[in-house]
C-alpha cells in the first residue's frame, strides 16, 4: 500500500505531462487501471492535444468496463491521430461492446485500411461480420487468417461456420476435411466444430468431426451425446445406442442422456434391454414424466399391456405434456387387453385434448364399430369430424366405408371404399371391403377384379414372408 | 302396498338358492377308465405341429348302440422321435359310464404325428371306418365288423399330405357314396425355426437373435399355403383325386376346420373351410362337378375389418331358425369368433357383435367347437374350446393366457348368446390347452355330452346332467341308396302348426368327428310328425307321425322305422 500512496502524492504534485506519462505507464504496466485512468485524466487536461494520452485513457476506461468513457477517449484520439490504426481497432471493439455494430464495423473497416495485416483486428472484424449476419463478408478475412499459424485453428472453424451459414456446403465439407486431415484441431475444438456443424444442420460433416473427436478422446460426454442423438435421428439405432450407452456411463446423473439412451434402445427394438436399463435408473429418474413415458413405451414394445396401462395411468396423475399421446397409447393398450369400453374412453380423451389428429378418430371409430351396431352412428359422426382435419385421409375413408357397410348403407360404403382403395392400392382391407361391397351390389365384374387384386396382394405378402432355402438355418438350434 | 309386498317377495325369492346340479359333470379318468394322455412332443425347438393338438371322434365302432371314443395322438415324424412308442386310443363304451381301451385289439396302431380324425362308412357295409390325418402321413382303417380294423390306405389311392388336418366324409356328387375332403395346412418345414420376429408375437429379428436366443413357435403366416384334397369314392375301396377337376386345387390354403353343408339349398353339399392367416374358403358345389370358392363374395372370408384371421374350428347349423344353415368359425385371440348368418343368395352377415359372441370370445383363441342343444330347448347352443397356441404367450402380459376356459353359450331364440359357463359345472371353471372337441350322447339319455382334447394333456369327458328335463327325439339314419352317412338329409318335424327342419351336415369342429345321430330337442312339447328327406340319389321322403318322445328312433330309407 505504501508505494501507490507515494506515487499518488507525487502525481498530485506534478502537472508535467512527461512525469504524468511515466506515472501512468507504471500503473498500466501493473494493470492498475483505475490509477492509470486518474493520472491520464490529469494528463489529458495538461496536454489535451496529445492523442497518446487520450488513447491510453481509452484503454484504461475499456479495461475498467466503462465503455462510454472509453469510446469518448478513443474518439478524441481518433480525431487527433486519424492515421493510427490501433485507435480504430480499439474504438471498434468498444462500439461492439456497446452493441453499436454499425459503428464497430466502420471503425474496423477504417483501421484495416491503415493496417491491413493486423491479424487480431482481422479476426475481430471477421467475427463481427459473422455475428452481424454477414458471414459471406467474413470469408475473405478468414481465408487470410487461416494462413497465420497461431490463428489457423479458430480461423478454420470460423470459416467452416461461414460456409455453412452461406449454404456453401461443398466448401464447408472441403474445409472440414482439410481441418481433420491437418491434425491441428484437438478433441475439444473438434467437438466445438461438431456442435457448430450440428447447429448448421450439416449432420454428415458433424458426424465425421464428432467421430474424429471421440477417436482422440472417447470420454467426452457431450460429444458422445451429440453423436448419439445425431445417429438416432439418422435411424442408426445400433450405433446411437452404443454412443448413448457410453454417455450414461460418463454422465450417470444426466436424466437427458438416460432418456436418450432408453429411446435409442426402444427404437432399436431392444425393448428388454430398455426395460432393464429403465428399471436400473428408476430410483434416480423414476419421478420424471419422461421416464414414465419411456417406461410405458418399453412395456408397450414388450406387449406387456397391463403394465403399460398402470404406468400411463400413473403418469397421467402428474399432469404431463402431450396427454393426447398418452391417452392414445392407453387406448391401444386397452384394445390389446380386450377392454373396449376403456379404450373408447381413452381415445375420446385423446380427441378432446388434440382434435386435429386423424389417427385418433380412426382408432376411436374402430373401437366403436367393434363394440356393436348401436355405436355405428357415433363412429360415423366422429370419423366425419376427423375427415374435416384431413379430407383426403384414406384410412378414415375406409373406416367410414366399413361403418356404412355394417349399417347396410352400401352405396355410401361403395364411394368411400373406392376412395380408400384408390388412394392406398397396396392396402388389403380396403380392397376386401370394396370387393365385398361390389358383390353385395351385384357388380360381379368389378368384384371379381378386386378379388384378383386381393389375390395378387396376398401372394406378394406371402412371398415376402417365406424365406428361400439359402436363408434357412440348419436344425441345430440356430436361429434364422 | 301390494306392489311393495310383491317387490319384497321377489327379493326374498332372488335370495333363495336353488340347489340344482350343474349342466355338465366331468367324469374323472379313474371313473371313466380313460387314462390315455396326448403327447404333443414339446421340444426346445418349438416345432409348430406341437401346438395344434389332435382330434377326437365319437362313434359306434362296434354297432352296439353305444358311442365309443377315438383319440388321436402324435407319433414319430421327421421332427419328433418319442422315447417310447405313442399310440392313439380307441375306448369302447361299456354302457355303464366306463370305457375300455381296445386300441391294440382293434389294430389302430399306425405310427404317425396324428392330427385329425374323420369317421365314415366309405364302403357302405354298415360299419364305420376311420381316417386319421397327420403330418406327412395318413391312414385309412377299414372296419372289419368284428372289432378290428385293417389299414387299407395303400389300396385306397388316398395319398398322404404334407400336413393333413380336418377331413370330411360327404357325398359331393350325390352318387350315394361317401367322398372325402382332406384339409391341408401349409408347406411346413421343421428346418424353419423362428425367433420372435416370425412368431405369434411378432417383433424384430435382429433384436431376437442377438438378445434372446430362444425359439418361438412360428407364426403360420410364414409358411406357404397348400391346396386341400378332394377324393371321389369310386367304390371297391378305391378313391380318385378330383382336386384338380373340381377346382379345389386352384386355391391353396392353410386349412383347419372343415364342414360340409348346403348353404344354398340346391341339394349339393358345399364346404366351409377355415384357413389360418388366410381368408376362409366357402366352396360352393356347382352341380356335383365343380366347386366355386366364394368366401369373399359371401362375406365369410375376412373379418369385418377386411383382415385375414387365424381360422380354426368351424361348424354349421341353423342358428336363427330360418331354415338356412349358418356358419361359425373360431379364431385366435383379439380376432373374435365369427357367427355368419345365412342371408340367402349365397350371402352371409357376421352377427358376432349383435349376438354378443364377439365380446364373449374376444380374448380367447378358439379351436374345437360345435352347435349342440345342451338343454333340448329347441335352439342350437354353442360349446367352444379354447387355448392359446403359444406356450410363451404369458411373457407378453396382454391378459391372454396359454390355458383358457371352455365356454358354453346359450342360444336365446337365435338373436343373442348368453354365457352359461358359470352354471355349467366345475369343468367350465378351469383352464385348458383345449383343441379337438366332439359332441355325442355317450349314455344315450338324449342329452349331448362333450369330449374335448388337450394339447399335451388328457381328454376331458363332460356328461350332460340333463337338468332341463326337456323332451327330445333322437334320430339315427339308415340310408339305402343315399350315402351311408345320410349327409345332406333334411329332417323336418312339426310341433303344433309350426314346421322345423334340420340339415344333416358332416364334419365340423376341429380335427374331430361328432356322434352321427341327430337329437331334436323340443322343450316341453311333443312332435306331431317327423320326416326325413333323403339326399340324392334318393328321392324318398319317409315320415312317422306322433313318434314316441325321449328315445332314439332309427329311420331307414324306404320307410322302416324302429325305436332303438
Amino acid at each position: 500500500m505504501l508505494v501507490p500512496i507515494i506515487v499518488l502524492i507525487a502525481a498530485q504534485a506534478s502537472a508535467d505531462p512527461a512525469v504524468l506519462w511515466q506515472e501512468a505507464k507504471g500503473y498500466l504496466d501493473h494493470q492498475q487501471y483505475a490509477e492509470a485512468r486518474r493520472v491520464l485524466t490529469l494528463a489529458v487536461k495538461a496536454s489535451p492535444n496529445d492523442p497518446a494520452f487520450w488513447f491510453h485513457l481509452g484503454v484504461s476506461c475499456a479495461e475498467l468496463k466503462d465503455v462510454d468513457a472509453a469510446i469518448s477517449a478513443f474518439e478524441k484520439a481518433r480525431v487527433l491521430a486519424p492515421k493510427r490504426a490501433e485507435v480504430y481497432f480499439s474504438l471498434g471493439l468498444e462500439y461492439w461492446h456497446r452493441a453499436d455494430i454499425g459503428k464497430a464495423k466502420e471503425s474496423y473497416r477504417t483501421g484495416l485500411t491503415l493496417d491491413p495485416k493486423n491479424t487480431q483486428a482481422l479476426q475481430n472484424y471477421a467475427l463481427l461480420l459473422m455475428k452481424s449476419g454477414e458471414p459471406g463478408e467474413a470469408i475473405d478475412l478468414l481465408l487470410k487468417l487461416k494462413a497465420v499459424p497461431e490463428l489457423t485453428l479458430p480461423a478454420r472453424v470460423s470459416l467452416i461456420e461461414c460456409y455453412l451459414k452461406t449454404a456453401d456446403r461443398e466448401h464447408a465439407d472441403q474445409e472440414t476435411d482439410d481441418l481433420l486431415r491437418s491434425g491441428v484441431a484437438g478433441p475439444e475444438e473438434e467437438t466445438k466444430l461438431g456442435a457448430l456443424l450440428l447447429e448448421a444442420g450439416d449432420d454428415r460433416a458433424a458426424e465425421r468431426v464428432l467421430r474424429a473427436s471421440l477417436s482422440q478422446r472417447p470420454d467426452q460426454a457431450k460429444a458422445c451425446a451429440a453423436l448419439g442423438v445425431l445417429l438416432l435421428n439418422k435411424r442408426n439405432y445400433a450405433e446411437a445406442s452404443d454412443f448413448l450407452g457410453r454417455v450414461v456411463h460418463l454422465a450417470p446423473d444426466s436424466a437427458e442422456y438416460a432418456m436418450a439412451f432408453a429411446e435409442a434402445l426402444l427404437l432399436w427394438n431392444r425393448q428388454d434391454e430398455a426395460l432393464g436399463f429403465l428399471k436400473e435408473v428408476e430410483p434416480k429418474f423414476g419421478h420424471l414424466p419422461e421416464f414414465q413415458y419411456k417406461l410405458a413405451l418399453a412395456y408397450f414394445a414388450e406387449t406387456k399391456f397391463s403394465e403399460v396401462i398402470d404406468t400411463l395411468n400413473k403418469l397421467l396423475q402428474t399432469n404431463p405434456r402431450r396427454q393426447d399421446q398418452i391417452y392414445y397409447m392407453l387406448g391401444h393398450s386397452y384394445v390389446a387387453t380386450g377392454k373396449l369400453g376403456d379404450a373408447e374412453k381413452a381415445y375420446r380423451r385423446a380427441i378432446e385434448m388434440n382434435p386435429k389428429i386423424p389417427a385418433y378418430y380412426e382408432e376411436f371409430a374402430t373401437v366403436l364399430r367393434r363394440e356393436g351396431p348401436e355405436h355405428l352412428d357415433e363412429a360415423i359422426v366422429e370419423l366425419k369430424r376427423g375427415v374435416q382435419f384431413d379430407p383426403t385421409n384414406p384410412r378414415l375413408a375406409l373406416q367410414l366405408a366399413l361403418c356404412y357397410e355394417s349399417k347396410g348403407d352400401i352405396n355410401s360404403a361403395l364411394r368411400l371404399a373406392e376412395e380408400a382403395a384408390g388412394k392406398e392400392p397396396d392396402v388389403l382391407p380396403a380392397h376386401v371391403a370394396l370387393a365385398r361391397i361390389y358383390f353385395r351390389l351385384g357388380k360381379k365384374v368389378e368384384g371379381q377384379k378386386e378379388k384378383e387384386t386381393i389375390a395378387e396382394l396376398e401372394k406378394k405378402q406371402q412371398q415376402s414372408l417365406v424365406p428361400n432355402a439359402s436363408q434357412l438355418p440348419t436344425i441345430d438350434g440356430r436361429l434364422p | 302396498m301390494m306392489r311393495l309386498l310383491g317387490t319384497v317377495l321377489l327379493w326374498l325369492l332372488a335370495g333363495t338358492k336353488v340347489d340344482s346340479p350343474p349342466l355338465f359333470r366331468e367324469v374323472p379318468p379313474h371313473e371313466s377308465g380313460i387314462s390315455w394322455v396326448h403327447d404333443n412332443g414339446h421340444s426346445e425347438q418349438r416345432y409348430l405341429p406341437e401346438t395344434t393338438g389332435a382330434g377326437v371322434a365319437i362313434f359306434d365302432y362296434n354297432n352296439d348302440g353305444k358311442m365309443d371314443i377315438l383319440l388321436v395322438n402324435s407319433g414319430r415324424s421327421s421332427f419328433y422321435n418319442p422315447r417310447a412308442p405313442l399310440h392313439h386310443a380307441l375306448y369302447r363304451n361299456n354302457g355303464d359310464g366306463t370305457f375300455t381301451d381296445v386300441t391294440q385289439q382293434a389294430g389302430i396302431t399306425a405310427d404317425l404325428f396324428g392330427q385329425g380324425v374323420a369317421i365314415g362308412d366309405y364302403d357302405g357295409d354298415g360299419w364305420p371306418d376311420i381316417l386319421i390325418t397327420g403330418i406327412g402321413k395318413l391312414v385309412l382303417y377299414h372296419n372289419n365288423g368284428n372289432g378290428t380294423f385293417t389299414d387299407v390306405t395303400a389300396a385306397s389311392g388316398i395319398q398322404p399330405l404334407k400336413w393333413g388336418t380336418s377331413a370330411v366324409w360327404f357325398d359331393y356328387d350325390n352318387d350315394g357314396k361317401l367322398d372325402l375332403f382332406i384339409g391341408q395346412f401349409a408347406d411346413y418345414s421343421e428346418q424353419r425355426l423362428c425367433g420372435l420376429a416370425d412368431s405369434y408375437a411378432g417383433g424384430d429379428a435382429a433384436n431376437e437373435t442377438a438378445a434372446k436366443p430362444q425359439t418361438y413357435y412360428c407364426s403360420p403366416k410364414i409358411f406357404e399355403p397348400l391346396p386341400s384334397r378332394l377324393y371321389r369314392n369310386l367304390g371297391n375301396g378305391k378313391f380318385q383325386d378330383v382336386s384338380q377337376t373340381t377346382g379345389i386345387q386352384a386355391r391353396p390354403g392353410k386349412a383347419w376346420g372343415a364342414v360340409a353343408t348346403d348353404i344354398n339349398g340346391d341339394g349339393y353339399m358345399d364346404l366351409f373351410v377355415a384357413n389360418d392367416t388366410m381368408a376362409n374358403y366357402l366352396w360352393v358345389n356347382r352341380g356335383g362337378e365343380k366347386f366355386e370358392e366364394i368366401g369373399l363374395e359371401a362375406g365369410v372370408g375376412y373379418s369385418a375389418d377386411g383382415m385375414t384371421r387365424a381360422g380354426m374350428g368351424v361348424a354349421a347349423a341353423d342358428f336363427d331358425g330360418d331354415g338356412r344353415p349358418d356358419l361359425i368359425v373360431a379364431n385366435i385371440d383379439a380376432q373374435t369368433t365369427s357367427l355368419y348368418r345365412n342371408l340367402g343368395n349365397e350371402m352371409f352377415e357376421d352377427i358376432n357383435l349383435k349376438t354378443g359372441l364377439a365380446a364373449l370370445t374376444r380374448m380367447f383363441s378358439g379351436w374345437g367347437l360345435g352347435f349342440l342343444d345342451y338343454d333340448n330347448g329347441g335352439w342350437p347352443d354353442l360349446i367352444l374350446s379354447n387355448g392359446h397356441p403359444d406356450d410363451l404367450v404369458e411373457q407378453r402380459s396382454r391378459g391372454v393366457t396359454y390355458r383358457e376356459p371352455i365356454l358354453l353359450l346359450r342360444n336365446l331364440c337365435g338373436a343373442k348368446l348368453e354365457n352359461v359357463s358359470d352354471s355349467a359345472g366345475e369343468a367350465f371353471h378351469k383352464d385348458y390347452s383345449a383343441r379337438g372337441l366332439a359332441i355325442g350322447d355317450l349314455n344315450n339319455d338324449g342329452y349331448a355330452d362333450i369330449v374335448f382334447t388337450e394339447n399335451g394333456g388328457p381328454p376331458h369327458v363332460l356328461m350332460n346332467n340333463a337338468v332341463s328335463k326337456n323332451h327330445w327325439l333322437g334320430i339315427q339314419l339308415k340310408p339305402k341308396t343315399a350315402n351311408p352317412a345320410a349327409v345332406g338329409a333334411v329332417i323336418r318335424w312339426s310341433i303344433g302348426s309350426k314346421v322345423f327342419s334340420r340339415l344333416k351336415n358332416a364334419g365340423g369342429s376341429f380335427l374331430s368327428s361328432n356322434d352321427p345321430r341327430e337329437i331334436i330337442g323340443t322343450g316341453k312339447a311333443q312332435i306331431d310328425w317327423v320326416e326325413v328327406q333323403w339326399p340324392r340319389p334318393s328321392h324318398r321322403v319317409d315320415r312317422i307321425t306322433a313318434p314316441r318322445m325321449d328315445r332314439y328312433l332309427t329311420v331307414s330309407e324306404g320307410g322302416g322305422m324302429r325305436p332303438d
